[in-house]
């Protein structure tokens, strides 16, 4: 891989992978015939940033095909290199305007060394020797042709929308009708949510270059990465485009409208309010034709809050009607689908294949470790998954203040106690079943299905024995649980508060 | 304004009397060698030399000269006290570290002998502030015995470019390896940090580089712990002039320029990192 940098176009390549270190630790850097890609993922593996330039975009590119004569050609034309060496080289944008005239990059194999080489004014070169790791492909499978909404704009409009957000605000939901568009900050489990500052904003659909609103539907993502893109995309004002289609599946944010590079990022959104983890989609099906009756009594310890934390959609379901239930029923099967899929779709393969070449860091072969171990514990903690739900379900008694419609409030006390997958059954009470079904299933941990239960002691025992000093950080346990599409099953697990656990368990001994 | 309201004769018993008055050119020759707090001042006939030093390793000198005072008496040959720098340069900015062309900060600097505190009076529109710093016996200053005769290499350069490279040296490095050869790289910087090797390269035929006399191949290596506060002294100078001589000792020395156009030079010392394990 050996490519040369004009100056120009130095400033972008700067900020890509600024903004590319916002996101992920490592970038994956690869050469093909139709140009330079530079991928990442994030810790959570919810969120990959992809920017690729075209052979124009440099002065001189030489692909794969060219680089010399090495026993494997694939590991000459990719390797994967942390964010932070590469700052090094990027580290100050205005110094780089200002004095670098070019930048030659090469994978030195021989060597073993990524050299960035710029050449600034005065005849002064500075050379950068980065170590790289080699790895495999970091693919992620998706496709914007088939999304049926796209939203497309300058991203002087979405900075401005994402200004008005606070700093430190986690996630946003996007809700699409064919008349406007409305964001307004996701709150995820609060103690207090009658504190918590809201913020919405509308938009209407002549604001954006195109907008097309093929299902009506909502959308929450981490605006972290959002920014992230932002960060990149507003100097040069480009045209920003969303594509998406419904709660859970991933939005693709792409800048795609400059003929020399390209820039996609694809987030995992929040499953729609039925279900979390698709691990719950097994359960949800007997559950919801079980038609129990719903416990009238509001047992916090019950409730079932994925979906009353979101109030706001709820109403945005009943006013649909049956169509929304229908359309949740699907929904809830459907992330599932989309969310093992992102799993694979994320799949990098470093896992077993790896070889670390010369890692310069100790921290990169210990990220190989840690996303294989974290996987893991993924599948074993899906018995947390429960608790993790349980925990919002404290939220319960101050969510019924936002629920105005008397349909949604037959439907939330129901749902309070039920499964996640019960909401789609409308007012049929479905606690008690639950219950007993929770009771019956709780014990045997192995099945995700299982998992979906309450919060048992066992589920919890679990929780403390494999995350025994998780440290009580909502912010960490949200962006797990916030964007769990993307992971394996069940992304909640690992960080619950333990306080909230227990005082789940006492709950579970007094209806026992 | 000078303190000209004060009597000549009332200093008789002061062994050095220095007014300036602009205090700023004062703070700014300080400040670039303010890594350390403990200062030794050493004055002569020529002005002050103001040295600190850390480690046994690395020694700055700040020279004012006294041209640059409006006044500066001495009454003996020489005299040298050993002073906190950082509570100098506090007093020396007691009125703000902005400085406005309008109101300058005026100082005053007496020192009655051995024993005796440093006695600064600053004014400033009208203001007057009387500072006393206990002083110290100095120390034997280190003396690394940097001859011009023992130069090996010598390079003249511009302070812009070399700015951006030492600002951005990778601190992750133990070392900073200076190459100085006639050949190509002329002048090449090298740090071995945990994201690589990064390297900078001056060649002697930049529009930068004023003065390049190399009469033959070094490469000596630095703790960048120690050559990391000459970064102050290069940020506020115009031109710097690195030489290396004969045991791998590095001198930097800086030119700066004052605010009223007068230059002052400030200056490092640094002794080689060895290696010892061979012999």
């Amino acid at each position: 891989m050996k490519c040369i940098i004009p100056g120009a176009n130095l400033k972008i390549f700067a900020r890509a992978i600024h903004s590319l270190s916002k996101i992920g630790d490592e970038i994956y850097l690869e050469a093909l015939p139709d140009g330079l890609s530079m991928r990442t993922v994030n810790s959570s593996r919810s969120a990959y940033a992809c920017f690729k330039f075209v052979p124009t975009f440099f002065l001189k590119y030489d692909g794969p095909c060219d680089t010399q004569k090495n026993t494997n050609d694939s590991s000459v034309s990719k390797c994967k290199i942390t964010t932070k060496s590469c700052l090094t080289v990027f580290k100050s944008l205005v110094t780089l305007e200002k004095t670098v005239e070019r930048c030659r990059l090469v994978l030195d194999v021989e060597l073993d060394r990524l050299v960035f080489q710029l050449h600034c004014k005065h005849g002064i070169v500075k050379t950068y020797n980065l170590s790289f790791i080699e790895c495999e492909n970091l693919q992620a499978v998706f496709s914007k042709d088939f999304s049926p909404n796209v939203l497309v704009s300058q991203s002087r409009l979405f900075h401005d929308v994402v200004a008005n957000f606070q700093s430190g605000q986690e996630e946003i939901t996007l809700s699409v009708t064919p008349e406007r568009v409305t964001i307004r900050n996701y709150i995820d489990d609060e103690p207090e949510p009658q504190k918590v500052i809201r913020t919405e904003l509308s938009l209407m659909p002549e604001e954006f270059e195109n907008y097309r609103v093929g299902v009506d539907t909502e959308v929450t993502f981490c605006l972290k990465e959002l920014r992230a893109l932002l960060s990149f995309s507003e100097s040069s004002n480009l045209p920003l485009s969303m594509y998406f289609e419904s709660a859970g599946r991933p939005i693709i944010l792409a800048l795609d409208s400059d003929p020399s590079f390209e820039a996609n990022f694809v987030l995992a959104t929040l499953a729609d309010t039925g279900t979390q983890v698709s691990s719950s989609q097994q359960s949800v099906k007997p559950l919801v034709s079980k038609g129990a009756a719903a416990s009238k009594k509001n047992q916090p310890g019950r409730v079932k809050l994925p979906q009353t934390r979101k109030p706001p959609s709820v109403e945005a379901k009943t006013k649909k009607g049956g169509v929304s239930l229908q359309r949740k029923l699907s929904d809830t099967f459907g992330p599932k689908q989309s969310s093992s899929r992102m799993m694979s779709e994320f799949e990098s393969t470093t896992n077993g294949s790896e070889t670390v070449k010369k890692s310069n860091l100790d921290e990169s072969a210990l990220k190989e470790v840690d996303i294989a171990d974290v996987s893991t514990a993924f599948e074993e903690n899906n018995g947390t998954s429960t608790s993790c739900i349980n925990e919002q379900s404290k939220n319960l008694p101050a969510k019924p203040n936002e629920v105005t419609a008397g349909q949604i409030g037959k439907r939330l006390l129901p749902s309070a106690s039920d499964k996640p997958g019960s909401i789609v059954d409308g007012a049929s009470p479905v606690i008690p079943a639950q219950h007993t079904a929770f009771e019956k299933v709780v014990p045997t941990h192995s099945k995700p299905a299982v998992c979906e239960s309450n919060a048992s002691e066992d589920d919890e025992t679990d929780d403390d024995d494999l995350v025994p000093g998780t440290p009580p950080s909502k912010r960490f346990r949200s962006l797990f649980f916030g964007v769990s599409q993307s992971t394996t099953s069940d992304s909640q697990p690992t960080t619950h508060p333990p306080p909230v656990v227990l005082a789940e368990d006492s709950e579970d001994e007094n209806d026992d | 304004m000078a303190l000209s309201t004060q009597d000549s004769d009332d200093d008789s018993h002061y062994v050095l009397v220095a007014k300036l008055d602009n205090a700023r050119n004062m703070t700014t020759m300080l400040k670039a060698i303010h890594f350390k707090d403990t200062a030794i001042v050493f004055a002569s006939e020529n002005g002050l030399k103001v040295t600190v030093e850390d480690a046994k390793c690395v020694l700055a000198n700040a020279f004012i000269q006294s041209e640059l005072f409006q006044q500066y008496q001495l009454r003996v040959e020489q005299i040298t006290f050993s002073i906190n720098l950082t509570v100098l340069m506090e007093c020396l900015n007691i009125f703000g570290a902005a400085s406005q062309p309008s109101s300058a900060t005026s100082l005053k600097m007496c020192y009655e002998g051995y024993g005796h505190p440093l006695v600064l009076m600053l004014e400033d529109s009208g203001v007057l502030t009387d500072c006393s710093i206990k002083t110290q016996e100095s120390n034997e200053t280190l003396d690394f015995n940097f001859n011009s005769a023992n130069v090996v290499n010598k390079i003249i350069i511009k302070s812009e470019c070399l700015k951006e490279a030492f600002s951005e040296l990778d601190m992750t490095s133990e070392v900073l390896e200076i190459l100085m050869s006639p050949d190509k790289p002329h002048l090449r910087l090298s740090t071995f940090g945990n994201a690589g090797t990064i390297q900078s390269d001056f060649p002697k035929d930049s529009e930068m580089v004023e003065q390049f006399l190399c009469s033959e191949r070094t490469v000596n290596r630095y703790k960048i712990v120690l050559l990391k506060p000459s970064v102050k002294a290069l940020m506020v100078s115009m031109r710097t002039s690195i030489r290396t001589d004969n045991r791998g000792f590095l001198s930097m020395q800086y030119m700066i320029k004052m605010d009223d156009g007068q230059i002052c030079f400030a200056e490092y010392f640094c002794s080689p990192d060895e290696d010892f394990d061979a012999s």
